[in-house]
């Protein structure tokens, strides 16, 4: 035996001794529980462990390892869960379909109103509001017959510019007017549209003025209960539908449209009125009730000024003693 | 430097421990089985002999290769694998002592006392051609056991580094940050301490045949 010139420090001797002497090995439960934690670590599953020195794994030196069956643990509680889900989604499927019963909702809050919109087109309007559309024809529908027994009598051409687009009005009143319905209170009214809004604004002022001479002149007569309002079936209408305050919504509805076809038909009215007027002034005169005929007279110079004129002549002597 | 008893580069000679080690590291886990196959001895009577005790050398050696298996990416191709490994142990079995109240390997500088001084150099050079190896085996394992568990920490250490891994001179020293002279030292007197026993017990069992 050499000892080593490069490595003295190695004795052959006892390098054979120690190589022969120490032979012991760590038992085979450490080799399973690392190995299985090695295989843990990158997901694999371990192979039986060969002894190096006897050549032999563990399973065959008599040493029962436990598989590391780390990656077969976790799967089987997660297929058992899968299976579950699946038999209870096909009990699911399964089972007949029953027409969900929606209990009736129970609710402090009071019922939702449906909200007028302000300015929505014709047909919207219509098809929102179909009861409303409802009163509004029928009032219009009356209007339309008030107007026709108007027309009866032809009236006569209109004199001024005002009055020829009032009766441009009557003739072809616009759709606008038709379809809006009356507002149920005035808290509540919606809103006139623009167009309408201008046309009302747009008016002349004579127009208006003769709009207001006229109501004027129905106050008047129904104060002093003229005879002219017999003639009017119109303005007893209106005298009507003032008379009674606490009218429903569709009453008030067709009474504002009433009142616009009323103030639409003034004109002929009106020139029924003052020939009526005229008449009933001349039976005062001739009656001699001077007193009551001047001051008729001068009542119907408020409405007509030119009334002097239409007089008849053996009127016109007095009328003209009569001041006003 | 010789091979570490437990290589079994005989049979596998095509992958190195390196290659093994990253192929590991890379997710083959059969590669570790190879790598564990071959150290698993070494590293295991590395511990046992330091600690004389057998519950507490598994434990460590499970702790060991534990480490290396959380371990395993941050190894570096560039150093051996055996140095590695045994590194691991080596921190394990310094950080077991100093857990327990010891400080066998915190002394680096301990050679030895004068008596294996002296034993040392009456070994003659060489003892080949004596007949230790008809010695009673397991009487001769005791022994063995026995006088190396007498050694200075630092020099059982050396002695298991470079019989149990195989480790060279300088992987010695770099493993235990001492220089190789140092290590040449402390190797020289476990050996000749070893040897000592042995020619003590082959004295005594020749006057016993006779």
């Amino acid at each position: 035996m050499t000892h080593d010139p490069d490595n003295p420090e190695r004795d052959p001797v006892l390098d054979a001794a120690w190589r022969d002497l120490s032979t012991e090995m760590p038992p085979a439960r450490l080799d399973a529980a690392i190995l299985a934690a090695a295989h843990r670590a990158t997901g694999g599953v371990p192979q039986p462990v060969v002894t190096q020195e006897t050549g032999k794994g563990p399973a065959e030196d008599g040493v029962k390892t436990r598989a590391a069956t780390g990656p077969q643990r976790w799967w089987m509680p997660l297929a058992a869960a899968a299976t579950i889900g699946a038999v209870a989604l096909g009990i699911l499927q399964t089972m007949p379909q029953h027409e969900s019963v929606i209990a009736p909702t129970v609710s402090d809050m009071p019922a939702r109103t449906v909200e007028q919109p302000a300015a929505l087109p014709d047909t919207q309007r219509d098809m929102l509001q179909p009861k409303e559309k409802r009163d509004a024809a029928s009032a219009l529908a009356e209007a339309d017959t008030a107007r026709a027994a108007a027309a009866a009598a032809p009236p006569p051409a209109p004199s001024t510019a005002g009055a020829r687009k009032q009766a441009a009005k009557v003739a072809a009143p616009p759709a606008m007017d038709r379809i809006v319905p009356p507002p149920a209170s005035p808290a509540a009214a919606p809103q006139p549209f623009p167009a309408e809004r201008n046309a009302d604004s747009g008016e002349s002022a004579e127009s208006t003025d003769m709009k207001s001479r006229s109501r004027a002149a129905l106050a008047s007569e129904s104060a002093a209960a003229p005879p002219v309002a017999q003639y009017s079936g119109v303005a007893r209408k209106d005298e009507r539908q003032r008379s009674e305050p606490s009218q429903s919504a569709p009453a008030a509805a067709r009474a504002t449209a009433l009142e616009k076809t009323a103030a639409n038909s003034t004109r002929p009215a009106r020139d029924n009125d003052v020939d009526a007027w005229i008449v009933r002034i001349h039976k005062l005169h001739d009656e001699g009730k001077l007193v009551d005929a001047a001051s008729e007279l001068r009542a119907l110079r408020q409405i007509t000024p030119d009334v002097d004129g239409r007089l008849p002549p053996e009127l016109r002597a007095w009328a003209a003693t009569v001041k006003p | 430097m010789l091979a570490p008893r437990d290589d079994p580069s005989a049979s596998v000679a095509e992958n190195s421990d390196e290659a093994l080690m990253q192929a590991y590291a890379a997710g083959r886990a059969a590669a570790f089985d190879t790598l564990y196959a071959r150290h698993k001895g070494g590293v295991y009577r590395y511990l046992l002999r330091h600690c004389g005790n057998v519950g507490i050398a598994e434990e460590l050696f499970q702790d060991v290769w534990m480490n290396a298996i959380r371990a395993r990416d941050r190894y570096a191709p560039t150093a051996k694998f055996t140095t590695w490994l045994y590194t691991l142990a080596h921190h394990r079995l310094v950080d077991h002592w100093r857990a327990s109240g010891q400080a066998k390997l915190a002394s680096i500088d301990d050679d030895g006392d004068e008596g294996t001084r002296a034993i040392v150099e009456a070994l003659p050079a060489s003892r080949g051609d004596e007949p230790e190896a008809r010695i009673d085996a397991r009487q001769l394992r005791e022994q063995l056991h026995a006088a190396l568990a007498t050694l200075p920490a630092v020099q059982r250490d050396a002695f298991l580094l470079q019989h149990e891994g195989g480790l060279s001179l300088a992987e010695i020293g770099q493993l235990t940050g001492v220089g190789v002279e140092t290590v040449k030292s402390r190797l020289r007197y476990a050996v000749a301490k070893l040897r000592g026993e042995l020619a003590t017990l082959g004295a005594s069992l020749r006057e016993e045949s006779r």
